[in-house]
Parts: structure tokens; C-alpha cells; sequence
């Protein structure tokens, strides 16, 4: 199957210069909503030429509508190998080649371990970590022949703490992480890198991450509180401009960044001087 | 109208002494006492479009693209779905500026399919007057919900609202149908907060108040008889604007004109915060 691509070539309105240069050419996959949809959007913004990947066609169009610069929609389930490594082909075509891949795509389960099954695993890591690997192996050869960069969204769960209720989850971000790490060894004419995103629910309006489906409410409500008095969370929220700039700024650079963090900002602290 | 026997706090606590307990998986060990249960006029209000504005609660015709509602709350894809169909009614019924969904699905069984309660956790009918939330329980829902939102803060909003859209997913007749109070005719002073117990499967239990009731002759009891898995009942569980209904009450109860040997009902529910400026 190949992957279908429909794109605004006329962007609504006249695309800011890039920061850092010529315009790259950036498939960012999972890009129908949550942080990867704030992300295509905000590399659009800047200037970049952007392929929109995910499985939701509507979504997909409906984000593409909204890009301010050259952006395109095409359809690809990073589940289906083959599926997805014709998206991935049909991206570095429309585009004219690759020099970045941005993998977004993930899906999360609030569930204990002792009653999570098999098949929610499977699909966690069929996207989380499998998807992963199936779309850097299709866009290897486009980033090679640019000497491209890959980078990907891990969770800060990952790395700090013990989320109950998120264990398979937190097992995906870790395996993928290890994974990139790999491919940067394997690969060090790349770039690749981990992106550690802080407590997040995605973007404004659209862009918003649908956890709400990924839980019953006895178990969301039992997350949100444990998490909280655990000290987990964080006092806010990423924003997700700060993660457009995070991503613009490993693009953009020289150096082969292995790791990078955006976090919510702190809480503020209590008699901190009013100014003057 | 049907007559039929539904269950109220009989033993309200006085001052000082501690909140009543509802375990969902134990009800033995609930502190709250209901009986002796009450018989009450249930109005079949199909034909008279009660609403939202007016009685808190409204009929709405959908018919779900999810081919096997019984596959919700265990198929992750099929509850986005589901999720989006239920976010975007929820917007066309009430005009609502946002929706957000507060959790998936939640499917419930009539006490008799044990085969299906043995897999899901809190998935019974409660049987007793009960709305959802308290103020307390409400709002820490919103703000919970809220901080996982990017830029949703709540003050923002002049009005916020919960729903809960029930629907039946076996056809009628069921023998356990859901009763919803007129929220025109819920004293406030005749609530009593229960603080309701459910287990965790494999991790612990979670604790949220829920507004029980005493007996209130005042109460007008509704229900829409013969409710097909393409009808949503819409209701209010909270609402911010003092001067819209506030929450409506509802339980299951049993319908003694349901046939014997008719397969125990099956429901599915979600929950979800609406918001205006």
C-alpha cells in the first residue's frame, strides 16, 4: 500500500524565515494531534517544509489546513511495516528528501500491571518502540544521503521515579530510549536524538493529547492523585512552543545532540520578592 | 409510569460524625444504610422532551459508528472513537465552547452477569439515589482534568459543567432501567455526601464523594422506558451556574414489569467537563 499525500503548496499566510537557514525538509510522524501535531505546525511556522504523518486522515487534512507555511498530509500506520515504510518514501518524494525525522507517534495505558494484558502491551510497544524502528529504518537512506537528523519524544517518566499505573508506558519510553542510543552508535554520520518531554497533555484545541479515551475515570482520577502526592507531576504544564524550539534548535545545530530536556517551568517560590 | 422501589440514606450522620462509605465491591462493609427501600412513581417521560436547561437531563437519538458497544472499555482504539462521537454530541446538545472527556468509557452489568463483573472493577449498578460528585468531588475532577490540559484554567471559564451520557447497550425491555430525579425538585438539604469506596484492581482503592439522599416525597422520578442502544440520556452531575439545574440524581432500580428471564442489562457511560465564557 502506498502512502496517500495531499499538501497545501500556497501557505495561507507567507511562512516566517527560518532561524537557522535554508528550509529543512521535516516528517514528523504521529502529527495529528498532541505534541507531534504542535510540533509539524510550529516547524511550519518557522519556515520548514513539513510531511504531516499519522493514521487519522481527517485530522491529518484538518492540521495541514491549519499549517502557516509548506506543509502535507500523509496517511501512515507505524504499526504496518510496510505501510509505513511507504509513507515514509512517499515523504522524502513530496518533499524532494529528508533531513529530519521528528517520531512523535505514542500511545499510553493507566492501568496496574497485575491486570494489564498482553495485548495492551503489544500495542504499546507496537507503537511506542516498533514504530520507532520501523520509521528510522525507512528514513535511514534519506537521512543518510543529507546527513540528517532523527529525533524522538521520550517521556520524562522514564527517567526519574516510578510511575505506578504507567508500567507499560514507562517500560516503552525506556526500550526507546536504549533503541536510539543504538542507532546513534550504529549510525554516528546521523544525528540522533532523545527528547525528554516533562508533564505534557500536548497542545491547545486539537493538539491536545487524547488521554482522556486511555483510561476508565476511576483509574485516571487514581493516577492524577497518586502521582501528585507522590511529588511526580510537575507544577505545570510543557509548553509545547518551548518544544517547537527544543526541536528547531537540535535541527539547527552543528553538533549531534544525544539528549535534550524540555520541562514545565518550576513552581514559583513563596515569598519570592514582588520586584523592585 | 411504573411503580417500583428505589433506595435513600436512611441513616444521614449528625453533626460531627464521619461520612457514610459506599464500597463498590463490598457493599456489606458500606456504613450507609438503605434500607428499607421506597416506593415511588417512576413517570415514563418519553414524548415529553424534558432538557437539559429545564429538568437537567435530556433524550438524545445517536447511533454509534462502534459496531460491538460491549467492546468499549477494552479495545483502546474503538474507545477513541467512541470518545470523539460522545465529545462532539456532547458539544452539538449543550453548545458547550470546550468538552473534555473525563476518562473512556465505563461499561455496567446487572448484578446477575457475573461472568462480566468477575473483569471490570466498580461495573455494577449503584442502587441507591445518588448523584455523581459533591462540590468538593466535582471540582477536584475539573482541576484534575484541567492540569493535564495545556492552557485550561478553569477561572477562566464564567461556567462549568459535568455530564454523564448513559446508554443501554442491550435492547429493551431491561430489568434494571435508569431512574433520573427532576433536578427542579432536589433539596439541596436533603443531600447527604457518601464517600464511595472502589477497588483498584491490583493496585488499591480510590476514594471520591458522591451526593447521597434522604427520602423527599417531593422527588419527581423519571425514566424513559424501552431505551435502544441508539439513545444517549444526557444528565447534569454538576453545574457552576447557580441558576441552571444543578445535579440530577438518578439510580437503577428494577422494573417489575420486565419479563422473567430477560438477559440483565448492559450500559456504557462516559463522563466529561463542558465550559463556557
Amino acid at each position: 500500500m502506498n502512502g496517500s499525500v495531499t499538501g497545501t503548496n500556497e501557505p495561507a499566510t507567507p511562512p516566517r524565515p527560518s532561524t537557522t537557514g535554508p528550509a529543512r525538509r521535516v516528517a514528523v510522524v504521529g502529527a495529528s494531534s498532541g505534541l507531534g501535531r504542535s510540533i509539524a505546525l510550529g516547524l511550519s511556522a518557522r519556515g520548514d517544509h513539513v510531511a504531516l504523518l499519522a493514521r487519522r486522515r481527517d485530522r491529518l487534512d484538518r492540521a495541514v489546513d491549519q499549517a502557516s507555511g509548506h506543509a502535507i498530509a500523509i496517511e501512515c500506520d507505524v504499526t504496518d511495516e510496510v505501510h509505513c515504510a511507504a509513507a515514509i518514501a512517499a515523504a522524502a518524494t513530496e518533499l524532494g528528501g529528508l533531513d529530519a525525522l521528528v517520531y512523535s507517534s505514542g500511545v499510553i495505558a493507566i492501568e496496574p500491571l497485575a491486570t494489564t494484558s498482553a495485548a495492551t502491551w503489544t500495542r504499546l510497544f507496537a507503537t511506542n518502540v516498533v514504530g520507532a524502528a520501523t520509521a528510522t529504518r525507512a528514513a535511514l537512506p534519506h537521512l543518510r544521503a543529507t546527513h540528517g537528523r532523527a529525533i524522538y519524544l521520550s517521556s520524562v517518566s522514564a527517567q526519574s521515579g516510578v510511575w505506578p499505573l504507567l508500567g507499560a508506558y514507562t517500560a516503552t519510553k525506556a526500550a526507546l530510549d536504549k533503541m536510539i542510543d543504538t542507532w546513534r552508535d550504529e549510525h554516528p554520520e546521523l544525528g540522533f536524538t532523545r527528547l525528554i518531554v516533562g508533564d505534557s497533555a500536548g497542545g491547545p484545541g486539537e493538539s491536545a493529547t487524547q488521554l482522556g479515551a486511555d483510561a476508565s475515570v476511576d483509574l485516571l482520577l487514581t493516577g492524577l492523585d497518586t502521582w501528585q502526592r507522590r511529588g511526580l507531576r510537575s507544577h505545570g504544564l510543557v509548553d509545547p512552543d518551548d518544544l517547537v524550539s527544543a526541536v528547531a534548535y537540535v535541527l539547527g545545530s552543528t553538533a549531534s545532540i544525544p539528549v535534550i530536556a524540555v520541562t514545565p517551568p518550576p513552581a514559583p517560590m513563596h515569598g519570592a520578592p514582588s520586584g523592585g | 409510569m411504573v411503580r417500583a422501589t428505589i433506595h435513600y440514606v436512611t441513616n444521614p450522620p449528625g453533626p460531627g460524625e464521619p461520612m457514610l462509605t459506599y464500597v463498590t465491591e463490598d457493599e456489606a462493609r458500606s456504613t450507609m444504610c438503605v434500607e428499607p427501600g421506597v416506593d415511588v412513581e417512576i413517570s415514563d417521560v418519553r414524548g415529553t422532551n424534558p432538557t437539559l436547561r429545564r429538568e437537567g437531563f435530556q433524550l438524545v437519538d445517536h447511533t454509534s459508528a462502534v459496531p460491538d458497544l460491549e467492546a468499549l472499555e477494552g479495545d483502546a482504539d474503538l474507545d477513541r472513537v467512541y470518545g470523539r462521537e460522545m465529545r462532539s454530541l456532547l458539544r452539538d446538545v449543550t453548545g458547550a465552547e470546550a468538552v473534555y472527556l473525563l476518562g473512556g468509557p465505563k461499561r455496567r452489568y446487572g448484578e446477575s452477569a457475573t461472568a462480566k463483573l468477575e473483569h471490570l472493577s466498580n461495573a455494577k449498578p449503584a442502587r441507591y439515589v445518588h448523584g455523581d460528585v459533591t462540590e468538593t468531588s466535582a471540582l477536584q475532577q475539573a482541576t484534575g482534568l484541567a492540569s493535564m490540559v495545556p492552557r485550561l484554567h478553569l477561572r477562566e471559564y464564567d461556567r462549568w459543567v459535568l455530564y454523564n451520557m448513559w446508554r443501554p447497550i442491550t435492547p429493551p425491555p431491561h430489568d434494571h432501567p435508569l431512574a433520573v430525579c427532576d433536578a427542579r425538585t432536589i433539596a439541596p438539604r436533603h443531600r447527604v455526601p457518601v464517600l464511595a469506596i472502589t477497588e483498584i484492581r491490583g493496585f488499591g482503592h480510590f476514594e471520591f464523594e458522591t451526593n447521597g439522599h434522604v427520602a423527599d416525597p417531593h422527588h419527581r422520578w423519571c425514566w424513559f422506558r424501552d431505551m435502544t442502544p441508539d439513545e444517549v440520556l444526557v444528565f447534569t452531575t454538576f453545574d457552576s451556574d447557580p441558576t441552571r439545574p444543578h445535579q440530577v440524581a438518578h439510580t437503577a432500580f428494577t422494573d417489575p414489569g420486565c419479563p422473567p428471564g430477560t438477559p440483565t442489562r448492559a450500559s456504557v457511560e462516559l463522563r466529561a467537563l463542558a465550559l463556557w465564557t
